[in-house]
């Protein structure tokens, strides 16, 4: 359905997208996950037709975003920042933007309000509402038009846990229904409701896989926790190869049984404890990407 | 249709919006007493006794003694009529009070004052009009000008006449649409607000996941502007009409071409600016360098008709001068020069640089701009050094 087809994207010096190429299904919930500064955003405005690439080109079931301005009505695009036109009321936000898109009836307007549960302050100017109050609005307005294909870009950044939850409810009400690009570093986000999952670092697509099958890989690589006395240099000189992710003298590993042995018999009074763990998507993306940064 | 939703949306929220009617109302007090506040100052100025400015009705005094004239005089509302004996007619004009002095069938002239060069011209046209009436010539040349300031002075006595001739009095009402100039710039400053808030609070990112073009998103904003300002113009150009201050709804025009001058140049700065404090900044420079052009091109007018074309505001004097094709002569290169602005705006606000950034240096911009509008800019350069060739020669005439 949407194929993003080797984009480069660069702003003067900075190439913030690097020949990236994501094939995406229809009806698939798409998980673009990276650290910040990956050109996630980057990737999902080119897909909406909000930044123009360098090189490369975006098709929507064969035709070109930036050939086909009416390929835009079939995307609902929710930005980070929910970025909405503060004098108005709910009610005429989400009838002039339906409008836009050639759909405003009043009928759509409050069915939406009462879906994202704002129905009760639909005579409210926008600008007296809460940050979670707008995220939801502007997720409503992302629907208004009904689109084929949401892209959401953080939905649930700076949001409080219960307002995150309701959001990611919402998200989940639309799978199967609509093909969804969720851009999120929250590794249980993407977890819970991606059907796949693209690790974008610096600008390249690192790793696209299902969730389960990703951890899966991990665990075959037999994933253990080493806690370790990180005073010992020559110890964690030997682990380096090994590493997959580390936090202070907590060391997330890929071993065999034989390094295993190799390191206890060596560093029996270095190690204070090894045991197997089962990998998160966050080991998966610490595994393939930089990590957070 | 989406487009014509756009410029509604646009307009309600202009006026909806509290600064607008805040300004709107401020604009209509101001407009309102500045034209008495206008006429109380001009009378006090031109009493006879203090400096004379030529700047509403009966501002040529002349001193009149038994003539034929006289009751010809009295009719025109330029002059103001003194009548007096032939003594007190030579002391007014040695005092310099009158500006020509007419007795019997002789006009002598005050040749120092500026004015006389007026009544000569009015009291020529009039007496073109009246065959029956002879009248000799005299210049009152006391003190005597030295033999070498001759020629420079009647070079400046001949501008000084051309000049008159635009500041007749029904037309120096048209100083009065100068204030107008407050409407123009109260829809700049809506422009600037339209366009700058959406970089600003970051929906125009939403604006350009829409199904219409940013060229379009940014014209729905210049057609909701250009219509707020219409009204406005009309409402005030309608007022001055029924106080008697326009005589001629035509002189709209010249009001409307720079207006459009100036939201074409304000649209470009928006585009280009990041923020408002950087906006405010670059309006403030343009709009100097704006005035300085538009005031020196009208100014030629007086030297040389040439290249006051440039300036919409030469535009009034050649309404009321009736010259009907010189008007839409003049009325195109301002047109077209914003129409120009419009549509390098609305090309740069199409490119992602101009909202995400980096932008180009504006040094950068000037060889984009150039080649989007080549031909436009090969026509104007054009006109420009076909008047200058004329233009040269009329200056150097004044200097020499």
């Amino acid at each position: 359905m949407i194929k993003i087809i080797n984009v480069t994207k660069t702003f003067g010096n900075i190439t913030a997208l690097n020949k990236l190429s994501i094939h995406i299904r229809k009806g698939e919930l798409f998980g673009l996950v990276g650290p910040n500064g990956a050109g996630k955003t980057t990737a999902i405005r080119i897909v909406c037709g909000i930044l123009h690439p360098t090189k490369g080109r975006v098709l929507i079931d064969d035709r070109d975003v930036f050939e086909n301005i009416d390929i835009k009505k079939r995307i609902g695009y929710l930005p980070e920042e929910p970025n909405l036109y503060t004098r108005p009321t709910a009610f005429e936000l989400l009838q002039y933007f339906g409008s836009l898109y050639g759909n405003s009836s009043p009928q759509r307007v409050e069915d939406l309000l009462t879906f994202v549960g704002l129905h009760h302050r639909k005579d409210s100017k926008v600008e007296t509402f809460s940050k979670g109050m707008r995220q939801r609005l502007a997720f409503a307005r992302a629907l208004v038009h009904d689109p084929e294909i949401l892209i959401l870009d953080e939905p649930t950044m700076g949001l409080d846990p219960a307002t995150a939850k309701k959001v990611r409810q919402f998200i989940k009400t639309f799978k199967r229904k609509k093909t969804i690009i969720l851009c999120t570093h929250y590794m249980e986000e993407a977890d819970e409701l991606c059907d796949r999952v693209g690790f974008l670092d610096r600008g390249k697509i690192v790793k696209v896989g299902e969730p389960l099958q990703l951890k899966e890989e991990l665990k075959q690589e037999s994933t253990y926790e080493v806690i370790v006395n990180n005073s010992n240099p020559v110890l964690l000189q030997q682990l380096t190869p090994h590493v997959i992710s580390q936090d202070s003298n907590r060391l997330i590993c890929s071993l065999t049984p034989e390094d295993i042995s190799g390191l206890l018999s060596e560093y029996q009074e270095e190690i204070f404890s090894i045991r197997t763990i089962t990998p998160t998507l966050a080991d998966v993306f610490e595994r393939y990407t930089h990590g957070i940064q | 249709m989406a487009f014509s939703k756009m410029i509604l949306w646009e307009l309600k929220q202009v006026f909806k919006s509290k600064k607008f009617t805040f300004s709107f109302v401020i604009q209509f007090f101001v407009i309102l007493a500045i034209i008495p506040l206008f006429d109380v100052y001009s009378t006090i100025l031109e009493d006879p006794q203090e400096i004379v400015l030529p700047t509403s009705t009966s501002y040529v005094p002349v001193a009149v003694s038994s003539s034929p004239l006289q009751h010809i005089l009295e009719k025109q509302p330029i002059f103001r009529v003194y009548t007096v004996s032939e003594e007190e007619g030579y002391t007014l004009l040695e005092k310099h009070v009158v500006c020509c002095f007419i007795s019997g069938e002789h006009i002598i002239f005050d040749t120092y004052n500026p004015k006389a060069r007026v009544a000569e011209f009015h009291l020529q046209r009039l007496l073109q009009q009246e065959p029956t009436i002879e009248i000799d010539w005299h210049l009152n040349e006391q003190p005597v000008v030295p033999q070498q300031q001759l020629r420079a002075r009647e070079l400046a006595l001949r501008e000084i006449r051309r000049t008159a001739e635009m500041m007749q009095s029904e037309q120096i009402n048209y100083s009065t649409l100068l204030v107008l100039l407050l409407a123009i710039f109260l829809a700049s400053g809506i422009l600037v607000d339209l366009v700058v808030s959406e970089k600003e609070k970051q929906t125009g990112e939403i604006l350009r996941s829409l199904p219409i073009s940013p060229g379009k998103v940014l014209l729905s904003k210049v057609f909701a502007v250009v219509f707020v300002l219409t009204c406005q113009i009309t409402l005030w150009i309608s007022t001055l009409y029924v106080l008697g201050r326009v005589s001629s709804l035509l002189s709209m025009l010249p009001l409307f071409l720079t207006s459009f001058l100036i939201i074409s140049l304000t649209c470009f700065v928006s585009v280009y600016a990041k923020s408002y404090k950087e906006a405010g900044f670059a309006i403030t420079v343009s709009y100097v360098l704006l005035f300085a052009f538009l005031m020196s091109a009208s100014t030629f007018y007086v030297i040389s008709e040439n290249l006051s074309f440039l300036s919409p505001l030469s535009l009034v004097i050649m309404i009321e001068k009736g010259q009907h094709i010189g008007v839409a002569y003049a009325a195109l290169p301002s047109f077209l020069v914003s129409c120009a602005f419009i549509f390098v705006a609305v090309k740069l606000y199409g490119r992602d640089e101009f909202y995400f950034g980096p932008r180009p240096s504006f040094f950068r911009l000037i060889p984009f701009v150039l080649r989007k509008t080549l031909l436009l800019c090969a026509a104007i350069f054009a006109v420009i050094v076909f008047n200058s060739v004329s233009v040269a020669h009329a200056l150097s005439e004044v200097i020499l």
